[in-house]
């Protein structure tokens, strides 16, 4: 075999063993309550609405993760605050434009590198009998 | 390097990145489903889970027909929602054979599989209905 040959081999073989490895999680056990529906179990009132995005840099097609892991869940929640919850969740992932860029240009098509987002959007509430924070 | 075919490689590392811009999953639940704490008074009915290879064609512009597209959580029906989400996507071992084997750069363009998951428990409120926002 050549060393052409081999290289390549090589290539495709390391993200092969180290795929399984990139895998985002999305899961939330604190105290906030979150959900996708309008409201929550008593009368609420929006305080704010948010639209936040994490991103996560991996090196060998995932294979070594880089900093915090992402989920979109723990996004939300601290978004939350002092406040009891949040709804209209919306939660995605995948790959914007920058991402993109990232992940096959310097990265050489997210073979040596690359980059993964998750983005949330909802609506933190307070409950309508509870005092609003600082008033 | 001639400047035509120049021409043709930006044109077409531009066209690469402009369609796969979109690539992304959104992950939609039934109406009221509950990803944190479960609301006081819910009860634990049953727990469910499901998962799938969600597939997408030229790097994700557009979801691979309708096979692996569909949501993969079901409304529990009447009177239930589902409580202590998790979802897992992965991009695993069969997801890059597949981007590998049609040949690398435009296999991935071609068919861009992940594996997505999810984990929940079905339960039911009571007598108590979610309170609209005001």
């Amino acid at each position: 075999m050549s060393r052409r040959s081999l290289a390549w081999c090589l290539m495709l073989l390391l993200p092969m063993v180290g795929s399984g490895c990139f895998t985002v999680h999305h899961v939330y056990h604190g105290d906030k309550l979150l959900t996708n529906g309008p409201g929550l179990e008593r009368p609420t009132k929006v305080v704010r609405h948010f639209e936040v995005s994490d991103r996560q840099f991996f090196w060998l097609h995932g294979y070594i993760p880089t900093g915090e892991a992402l989920n979109g869940l723990e996004l939300a929640a601290t978004q939350a605050g002092e406040h009891p919850g949040v709804v209209n969740l919306k939660l995605k992932e995948g790959q914007d434009f920058t991402d993109l860029v990232i992940s096959h240009v310097p990265c050489i098509l997210s073979f040596v590198c690359g980059t993964w987002s998750t983005w949330v959007e909802g609506d933190v509430v307070e409950y309508t009998d509870a005092p609003l924070a600082g008033r | 390097m001639k400047i035509g075919t120049r021409m043709r490689t930006a044109v077409a590392a531009v066209l690469s990145l402009a369609l796969s811009g979109c690539f992304t999953m959104n992950h939609t639940f039934p109406p009221n489903t509950q990803f944190g704490r479960r609301p006081e008074g819910a009860v634990g009915v049953r727990p469910t889970a499901d998962n799938g290879m969600k597939n997408y064609l030229l790097a994700g512009l557009f979801p691979w027909s309708r096979f692996g597209t569909d949501d993969l959580a079901k409304d529990p029906g009447p009177g239930r929602q589902l409580a202590d989400v998790e979802i897992e996507t992965q991009f695993n071992w069969m997801d890059i054979v597949i981007w590998i084997i049609p040949g690398q750069y435009y296999g991935y363009y071609v068919w861009a599989p992940r594996h997505v998951g999810y984990k929940a428990v079905v339960i039911e409120n009571g007598d108590e209905a979610v309170a609209a926002t005001r």
